[in-house]
């Protein structure tokens, strides 16, 4: 038995950007799978999210692929509709977006490029929050787990990314104690630093040398001295998302190597 | 607009399947009452 046997998972960002190495969102979409969940993988991008539904079926899960842009309410309205029509109902809402293009100081701070970081990392968590909830309210459960970032709470240079997920865990927060009473679970990963195409690739992309970059993350990482990848995450989500954490709502657990511990 | 990779199948529950088999049934009863009708007409006239 599968510790999400038959359990109807939506994982908003299940595609991932291109690279060698594998995404949160895919790896959490195939972690669901393994453990017997029935998952749709929500992406912009309709060919990752296709990637990542042909890796379920190869390993025998149950998958499918929809697109959707979660920054546009409508869409977001549209994609829970038609998960519950699929599925018949929602049992867990993993939303896995986050950008950080364009991100700087606060004196460099434009703010399209501001109200673009918001709109994606925070205010797409709360439209889809919003369509959610009155089907897990009707079902008497349910589980949101939001992927936020230790950047919330560690000291980083970029503004608009670092407030966007310290207010998703203000948020998930709200959202756990104004849901607890109707038996819906919420909480919030804050992923440290990871060896994911996301946080590797955009800053090669960007000029930086991959090796030096790599080693300059693994540095960072009290933990052994190595990044984590996207399995970490996948586990912790895997774990907040089953029944082994049916007394936990409302927190922020970092999987960071000890990156959030290491104080003065 | 959202779009589906390929539509996955849609989900009826107990209830919902339930319905679908009353109305398919009320619908084979229809065709049976029109066909009782016409088989009883046949038979008034002895066409055989």
């Amino acid at each position: 038995m599968g510790r999400l046997a038959d359990k109807r998972c939506v994982v908003v960002g299940a595609g991932q950007t291109p690279g060698n190495t594998m995404g949160n969102g895919r790896a959490t979409a195939l972690r669901f799978a393994q453990e017997g969940a029935r998952v749709i993988c929500v992406d912009r991008n309709l060919a990752s999210a296709e990637e990542t539904v042909a890796l379920i079926v190869a390993a025998g899960g149950t998958a499918s692929a929809l697109q959707a842009d979660v920054s546009d309410e409508a869409q977001c309205q549209q994609l829970i509709a038609q998960s519950v029509s699929s599925l018949g109902g929602i049992d867990v809402l993993h939303n896995n977006v986050g950008i950080g293009t364009g991100d700087t100081g606060p004196t460099g701070m434009e703010l399209e490029i501001w109200e673009r970081i918001f709109r994606v990392n925070l205010t797409s968590v709360m439209q889809l929050c919003k369509y959610v909830l009155p089907v897990m309210r009707e079902q008497g459960q349910g589980v949101i787990t939001n992927i936020s970032s230790v950047a919330a709470v560690c000291s980083v240079g970029i503004v608009a990314y670092k407030t966007s997920k310290a207010a998703l865990n203000a948020y998930t927060h709200a959202l756990a104690m104004g849901n607890a009473g109707r038996g819906i679970r919420a909480n919030v990963i804050m992923p440290g630093l990871m060896n994911t195409p996301m946080a590797i690739e955009g800053n090669v992309a960007a000029g930086a040398d991959r090796e030096a970059l790599i080693e300059r993350r693994n540095r960072s990482v009290p933990l052994g001295g190595q990044m984590g990848d996207a399995w970490d995450v996948a586990n912790a989500a895997l774990f907040l998302a089953s029944e082994e954490a049916r007394f936990i709502t409302g927190v922020a657990l970092p999987v960071d190597g000890g990156q959030s511990a290491k104080i003065g | 607009m959202t779009k589906w990779s390929k539509e996955p199948a849609k989900y009826y529950s107990v209830t919902q399947k339930y319905e679908m088999f009353v109305t398919f049934g009320n619908e084979r009863l229809k065709y049976a009452g029109v066909l009782r009708i016409i088989c009883k007409a046949l038979n008034r006239f002895q066409i055989r």
